[in-house]
């Protein structure tokens, strides 16, 4: 690090090219008024005149230095010479576009400003997301800045040109048609309907090709199930939103990654005043998940011992008189009794109840990673208590893990002539990295396509640079009725094409019609199936609106649901269940930043903090606390895990709630390629069994102690509340018994006047009931902040700089711990203790009631900090911007100051976003209105459990809500007066309803 | 008659404060000998350790100034650590100087006159190092002039209820009083050395520094009452300057550091460090520049005396601490008190009592006060015990504060023991300075406690 | 009395002189508006604000649309300029220069002349909105050929109008006084 810490960056950056550090864009970076920073990627779609830009400024720069005047020289401003009508340096454009990750599309607004994408969000006119999207799509803007993107093609690891590659691959294909020898096309998941055309298109004009849609994470079981039970590739849409009561059977849908299914059930989870419904979630699963964390009751059960109680539970209802469906006799199913399986009496019969009670309004949701019987289960329950909740729709099929192994084997035996990896990394994801690599040996012409070079790409002759999706155009279809597009917001950066467009090459390489590119295909397609034919509306107006829209309803295309097939269940029932006894269940769940590695090398989501474990950067293996007892395990205690013939050592992370016997890995690290990803945790995908129907489950596997010790970056090492009032909980009785009496601060005497505010008086309602802790606002803050990333053994200090944390809380018997999350940010106070103590006035108090910091005037005393109770505030230890690479630097949000070494920090509500609406305000002569200032945290929350406004207001959407009677403020009684009203957390535990 | 005849105990009369045979004469050459020849070997070789472990800690403030503040250990929340503990701590060690040559002189303490110019010249030494901490330890010592009140064009002031401004305005009138009280004090002996001199740049440098004092009637007048002065100025530095330090903790609301009992508490841990570790000075200077005969066992009985009521005093605040805490039924600051002896630090709290309350009890036993090797291992263990108490104070109350979520442990890193280090020795290389350069003891205050030099009461013709 | 003593008595008094003007000294050579008022550098192309705002009373929002829009007041981009000099005035030297650069489509790059820290996040928009005359911070500019600092732009320039700003507003203005908070220009 020191080695960074030496080379000079500029402390504030405003213009682009002095952040870029290239020494011509040095002279001309002092431009406070950007135009000139709008160069380097603007005028948009035309890379060549950045390149000459830059090149011009450093000659003209060169020659200014050497006629040195006797003021000190400024350097230039740099207008447009043509501007882009839409263009205003200063004002921030959106554009709406789509962010695809396996089978789900994210419809998200680009936010540019000077033709650089520097934020995304989602689109709020999206029906199902709602303006809301993942943290990982939010985060993906760091991968079109990768210092580490391939810049231009390569063959044989040398860089070529397009014309050669293409050259090459055509041929290559050419010789395939001629003598039919196979071709095989590995891509992800294809949600886009244009591009699936496009691939049918290349099938028709090579008949050896074979096309394998292969998603390592997603969860093989659930496909192989949904087939059985359903007779074909299908997926179960669960309407959790209608659903008054919820079984999780080790699902994870408050994971964060589905904004929809979050809205709908926090939806549930802020009742206004007792009396009104919430609904009850039930969790049987055995990793400690954001659901399970979020669950009213929650058990922990070995994902081994879920089928047979799923069964037994069926048995059970239909005694109760629900009607099993069709095909499915009785005697299939295991007697319907609790015995045998971990739930007590009590509990058996409470989620009896509940499911029997609530038919037609329940749901059962089954993790990805739970085997095939599991879900064959889940999707019983749900023919017996879902109904309409939970359809089940005809899907793109995806290959499983044993497809591939099937292919890599013929692929030993040299019957490939070509493969063609498109975005998919198998050398890296395949359980036998060997194997695979030893049959790339047998073919012939190997490609790659994609945006970072990775594990595959080393293995591949041919390298093409792909887009990054913010420069490419496309189309997705969620199979809701919803068809959303895609479309570039900014030029390409480097010498990169789109893929489709490669591809479209290639066709036009195999004789069959050009197109004029892959923008004109989309259009082509859309007039033809997307375009109600015959609309009042010309096609171009359409296509227009649904690129402002970013997504047009498409009813017509959903699919019929499809009938469930009792005759699965027989067959599951059959399959014995896989635990053998000894050994533990080992899931191996996709990684909840870098889901399954591709997003490894973005340092944003390294480092943010799990929200079960609050690690960052790495896999530490979660071991249930009797497990980790039994073992004499602690935490960074670093262990040999063994399944079957694979074996890895890792260091352990002790996780209450984790079902004995249990033990979780993630996916997607200890990735070989990308100078951020290298090395950083272990490569979880080698323990997965390649023949097996379950991959994600692994059996029977065992645990030596090493001996060795590795400190674990977490974030957070002290997980009790100790008795303090810092979260409250209650359960919906107690909230009914008004047993709820929120502390206010008026009772606390001072000796001050208290403070007067003219205009505003800017504060936050957080509902803890709502907050799931996906932690999507901290990477949100991250990127609107220009926060920095510090790396793992600043972590370990204690030294990570998000300004918004969620604190995670466990109470009770840590075997089976309620959870609890607090979004923990600067308060604002009004008697802020961090104010009176900063000697040199750096912090203070503003007329609008925000705690203002100012980094040129900090001296970096850390007073502050030490006597702020929250602990918000972050110190700049380090440059940390030190480690910035060209061009990272044009992700930043030129509205905020980038923070130099020895300075504090914290947040600031999004005083940008506030200066930027009064000014708008006060241009237009109009007072600024409720809800036009949104922070970032805010419009990222999927569970809306964060508003933002002006207490002054009494009509204000936070006015209100802060005089809820779930209202507090954490830590009242010191008399600092936060800004920030929490309202307590409320659950909906089975059997309350009785003791009410 | 004489004062001898009548017949006084013993144990009434006043100590003998020189022994054997003392004249102004002899005393001269005795003190201002030093100065004039070739140091010792040992004075080398201890000279070369002192000077080569400061170069040691200036370049290691040189890297974190280059690097930044992470090269230490602090964190969040631990904040401040050993940067503010040390300065606290050396703060502490100045004010044993100024009370012995201020306080004392107001009372007449007759015995201080033979100790006063050496412990002076540690609290100069002691306030330099601790001055240097407050400005290497903020993140841009670039800066750091803005937390002096100047006009400036931005309008902007330094906010005046911080106590860190306090700070600023206590030390440095601290160090500038101690500093004119010191030289003022000089004065006369430096004139004498001047006159002594024989080397033609001695004598050139003495004179400039004696500033031409001739001991004319005039000089000794203004002498007199100047001190005077400046005696009674420092009299109250002493007691507001660690008063204001503690008030850096006092006034935030960190618990275990919001406590109205730590001005005079402070006060009284810095006196206490303070005559430790004059006590081992001393005790070195009295016997490698032989000056038993000036620093008598009786100045060293009464400093043992006084360090033995200090440290009691200290369990005294400890326990009213410690009552305060349980008494306020405030939870946060029972776990800290709980974290004090029992936490992840437990070690610090228990190593601090046991340093400041139990062993310098053994000063209770005459024989411990006499022995070379007990008053230096119980003055080893109050300075190293006032250390930890700074550090069970800053860095265990931080470490666990009001939200569980945020707690985190504090490991120092190398570069914070070499400073630290590096502080003592900047104190020692000042200290063998001092010995070459200048009388280690006042002639001049001596000569006025010589047998002889006052008029005997009931003295005839 | 002693020579060395009479050669103190010297010491002091030139000492402390030496002192009080070195600091003087320095502290003069440094003062910003030393270092930045007046800076005129050369342009590019000899564009006169003297013609252009002075004599054909242009408006300066006309090219500088940017200040009521937005925080930037910007400069325009060529094809503004070109907005008149398709037409106008195409046969003089600078014209056809201008030309040239907008057909070729490569950047002009003007000299910087105002210039703030990045720290500091002024915003035109409201004080457009105001009715303040660009002319209070950047100087009489339709009366200059070649644009030079006027005002050194420091805070103590900005704190002063926003603490009084009668000069600067029109007659009749609602606005009493700007904001003097941190967060008004400080991020």
């Amino acid at each position: 690090m020191k080695a960074h810490l030496e080379q000079g960056t500029p402390k504030h950056w405003r213009s682009l090219g002095e952040r870029t550090l290239t020494p011509e864009t040095k002279a001309a970076g002092w431009n406070e008024f950007a135009p000139g920073s709008a160069e380097p990627v603007a005028p948009p779609m035309d890379v060549l005149s950045r390149r000459r830009f830059l090149g011009l400024v450093g000659a003209t720069a060169a020659l200014a230095a050497t006629a040195a005047c006797s003021k000190v020289d400024r350097g230039f401003i740099v207008p447009y010479t043509k501007r882009p009508a839409e263009v205003v340096p200063g004002v921030a454009n959106y554009y709406a576009s789509t962010f695809q990750e396996g089978r789900r599309a994210y419809s998200v607004l680009v936010k540019t400003r000077e033709g650089r994408p520097i934020h995304i969000t989602g689109n709020d006119e999206h029906p199902a997301y709602k303006g809301k999207t993942s943290p990982r799509a939010m985060a993906d803007i760091m991968r079109l800045y990768d210092p580490d993107r391939l810049r231009g093609p390569k063959i044989d690891r040398k860089p070529a040109s397009w014309s050669e590659g293409d050259r090459l691959v055509v041929d290559a294909l050419r010789a395939a048609k001629a003598t039919g020898k196979a071709v095989l096309l590995l891509t992800g998941a294809v949600p886009s309907p244009t591009r699936r055309t496009l691939i049918a298109e290349m099938k028709s004009a090579l008949p050896g090709l074979e096309h394998l849609a292969w998603e390592p994470a997603a969860g093989d079981a659930e496909l192989s199930a949904a087939r059985a039970a359903f007779g074909g590739p299908a997926v179960v849409k669960a309407k959790i939103g209608q659903a008054r009561v919820i079984l999780s059977l080790g699902a994870d849908f408050l994971g964060g990654d589905d904004p929809e299914a979050v809205g709908a059930f926090a939806a549930w989870r802020r009742p206004r005043g007792s009396g009104q419904p919430m609904n009850r979630l039930w969790a049987l699963e055995g990793p400690m998940t954001l659901t399970g964390a979020k669950a009213d009751r929650r058990v922990p059960v070995k994902p081994s011992e879920i089928a047979p109680l799923a069964f037994a539970l069926a048995r059970a209802l239909n005694d109760r008189g629900v009607p099993l469906p069709g095909g499915v006799p009785a005697p299939a199913l295991p007697p319907g009794d609790f015995h045998g399986t971990p739930l007590s009496a009590e509990e058996w019969g409470a989620l009896l109840n509940d499911l029997g009670n609530a038919v037609g309004k329940a749901l059962v949701v089954c993790g990805a990673s739970m085997p095939p019987e599991a879900h064959a289960a889940a999707h019983l329950l749900n023919a017996m208590v879902g109904g309409p909740l939970a359809q089940a729709r005809p899907a793109e099929p995806l290959a499983s893990l044993k497809d591939l192994d099937v292919v890599v084997r013929r692929m030993a035996t040299g019957a490939y002539e070509t493969v063609i990896f498109w975005g998919v990394n198998p050398a890296y994801a395949f359980p036998a990295p060997g194997r695979l690599a030893a049959a790339l040996e047998r073919v012939p012409h190997r490609v790659w396509m994609g945006v970072l070079e990775d594990e595959t790409s080393a293995l591949c002759e041919v390298v093409l640079p792909e887009h990054h999706w913010l420069e490419a155009w496309g189309d997705y279809d969620d199979g809701q009725g919803i068809v959303s597009l895609q479309q570039p917001a900014v030029g390409p950066l480097y010498d990169t094409k789109q893929g489709e467009e490669v591809i479209l090459g290639w066709l036009k390489g195999l004789g069959a019609v050009p197109s004029a590119g892959y923008h004109a295909y989309v259009q082509a397609r859309w007039s033809k199936e997307v375009y109600p034919q015959g609309s009042p509306v010309s096609f171009e107006r359409f296509f227009e609106v649904a690129l402002h829209d970013g997504f047009v309803r498409a009813e017509s295309s959903v699919p019929a649901a499809l009938a469930f097939n009792g005759a699965a269940v027989e067959a599951a029932r059959r399959t014995p269940a896989p635990g053998s006894a000894q050994g533990f269940d080992l899931v191996l769940a996709p990684g909840y930043a870098v889901y399954d590695g591709r997003y490894a090398n973005i340092g944003w989501l390294q480092e943010l903090p799990d929200p079960v474990t609050k690690n960052t950067w790495g896999n530490p293996l979660s071991v249930s606390v009797a497990d980790a007892e039994a073992l004499g395990l602690a935490d960074g205690d670093v262990v040999k895990i063994e399944a079957g013939k694979a074996a890895m050592e890792v260091p352990v992370l002790v996780q209450p709630g984790q079902a004995q016997g249990v033990l979780v890995l993630a996916l997607g690290y200890g990735r070989s390629t990308g100078s951020v990803a290298t090395g950083i945790g272990v490569n979880a995908f080698q323990l997965m069994d390649a023949e097996s129907s379950s991959p994600n489950l692994r059996t029977g596997v065992h645990l030596t102690k090493t001996g060795g010790r590795r400190d674990l970056p977490v974030t957070q090492a002290h997980h009790r509340m100790e008795g303090r009032d810092i979260v409250r909980s209650y359960t919906l009785a107690e909230y009914a018994r008004e047993a709820v009496k929120g502390r206010s601060e008026e009772d606390l005497v001072t000796l001050y006047d208290p403070l007067k505010f003219p205009e505003h008086k800017w504060g936050m309602v957080i509902d803890q009931s709502a907050c799931i802790g996906c932690s999507g606002c901290v990477i949100a803050c991250q990127s609107e902040n220009n926060i920095a990333v510090v790396g793992a053994e600043q972590v370990v200090r204690g030294r990570e700089m998000q300004w918004i944390r969620i604190d995670r809380y466990y109470e009770g018997d840590p075997r089976r711990p309620r959870t609890v999350h607090q979004p923990m940010l600067c308060q604002q106070c009004d008697d802020a203790p961090c104010e009176n103590v900063c000697p040199v006035n750096a912090t203070n108090h503003s007329p609008d009631g925000l705690n203002q910091m100012v980094y040129n005037r900090c001296v970096g005393t850390r007073y502050c900090g030490n006597n702020c109770p929250y602990k918000v505030r972050r110190f700049n230890f380090f440059e940390y911007t030190a480690f910035k690479k060209d061009p990272e630097a044009l992700a930043y949000n030129p509205e905020v100051t980038v923070r130099p070494r020895g300075v504090m920090e914290k947040c600031t509500f999004c005083i940008q976003r506030i200066e930027d609406a009064r000014m708008r305000a006060l241009g237009e002569n109009r007072p600024v209105r409720d809800g036009e200032i949104v922070t970032a945290c805010q419009a990222a929350c999927p569970s809306d459990a964060i508003v933002f406004g002006d207490l002054k207001d009494p009509q204000s959407r936070v006015s209100l809500l802060s005089k809820s009677d779930r209202g507090y403020k954490v830590l009242a009684e010191l008399g600092v007066r936060p800004a920030i009203t929490y309202l307590a957390n409320l659950t909906n535990p089975a059997g309350e309803d009785k003791d009410a | 008659m004489r004062a001898e005849d009548v017949a006084v105990p013993e144990e009434l009369r006043d100590a003998e404060l020189t022994m054997g045979p003392v004249t102004s004469g002899s005393l001269d050459d005795q003190v201002l000998k030093f100065p004039a020849k070739k140091p010792p070997r040992a004075w080398y070789v201890g000279f070369a350790i002192t000077s080569s472990i400061t170069a040691l800690g200036l370049a290691l403030i040189g890297y974190t100034i280059a690097t930044g503040i992470g090269v230490w250990g602090n964190t969040n929340p631990v904040f401040w650590a050993f940067d503010i503990i040390n300065f606290v701590f050396w703060v502490g060690i100045g004010h044993a100087g100024t009370l012995i040559s201020a306080i004392l002189f107001l009372f007449r303490k007759r015995w201080r006159n033979a100790i006063a110019r050496f412990a002076e010249a540690m609290t100069i030494f002691a306030v330099m190092c601790a001055g240097l901490f407050p400005l290497i330890h903020v993140g841009r010592p670039w800066v750091a002039f803005w937390l002096f009140p100047y006009p400036n064009q931005r309008a902007v002031w330094p906010n005046f209820r911080s106590p860190l401004l306090w700070d600023v305005f206590a030390v440095s009138t601290y160090f500038s009083v101690s500093l004119l009280f010191w030289y003022l004090g000089l004065l006369p002996d430096i004139a004498s050395m001047r006159d002594r001199a024989t080397g033609k740049i001695r004598k050139a440098v003495y004179s400039v520094l004696c500033l031409g004092w001739r001991g004319a009637n005039a000089h000794w007048n203004h002498f007199e009452k100047a001190y005077l002065l400046l005696a009674g100025l420092a009299t109250g530095l002493v007691l507001s300057v660690h008063s204001v330090v503690s008030f850096d903790f006092a006034v935030s609301l960190v618990p275990g550091w919001h406590m109205t009992i730590f001005p005079p508490y402070f006060v009284t841990g810095a006196i206490f460090a303070g005559f430790a570790m004059v006590l081992m000075v001393l005790i070195v200077v009295r016997e490698t520049m032989d000056m038993k005969n000036l620093i008598t066992s009786y100045h060293l009985d009464v400093m043992s005396r006084v360090i033995l009521a200090m440290s009691c005093l200290m369990g005294y605040a400890y326990a009213m601490e410690g009552f305060t805490a349980w008494y306020s039924m405030n939870p946060f600051l029972h776990s800290i008190f709980k974290n004090y002896f029992m936490g992840a630090y437990g070690w610090a709290g228990w190593l601090t009592v046991a340093c400041n309350v139990f062993i310098p009890q053994l000063f209770w036993f005459k024989k411990c006060r006499q022995s070379y090797v007990w008053m230096i291992v119980i003055a080893l263990a109050v300075t190293v015990g006032m250390w930890f108490e700074r550090f069970v104070i800053i860095v265990v109350s931080l470490h666990h504060d009001f939200l569980p979520a945020s707690w985190h442990l504090y490991k120092p890193t190398l570069v914070d023991y070499g400073i630290l280090l590096g502080s003592f020795g900047l104190f020692f290389t000042m200290v063998l300075l001092f010995a070459r350069v200048l009388p280690v003891i006042a002639t001049t205050e001596m000569k006025g406690i010589l047998p002889g030099a006052q008029p005997v009461h009931g003295e005839k013709e | 009395m002693h020579p060395l003593d009479r050669a103190f008595r010297l010491i002091l008094p030139v000492g402390a002189a030496a002192v009080l003007v070195t600091v003087l000294a320095v502290g003069w050579f440094t003062q910003p508006d030393r270092l930045v008022k007046g800076y005129e550098p050369d342009q590019p192309i000899s564009f006169s604000h003297k013609l252009h705002a002075g004599t054909m009373k242009v408006p300066c929002l006309y090219c500088h649309v940017g200040a009521s829009k937005s925080r930037i007041a910007g400069v325009p981009s060529v094809e503004t300029c070109m907005n008149c000099h398709r037409v106008t005035k195409t046969g003089s030297p600078a014209i056809i220069q201008l030309t040239r650069i907008y057909d070729s489509g490569r950047p002009l790059l003007w000299k910087r002349i105002h210039n703030l820290p990045d720290y500091v996040y002024f915003d035109h928009r409201p004080h457009v909105h105001a009715g303040i005359a660009c002319q209070t911070c950047h100087g009489e500019v339709q009366t200059m050929d070649v644009v030079y600092q006027h005002m050194s732009m420091r805070m103590g320039n900005c704190l002063g109008c926003h603490r009084d700003p009668r000069a600067a507003l029109p007659g009749r203005s609602p606005v009493k006084r700007g904001p003097e908070n941190c967060y008004a220009c400080h991020r």
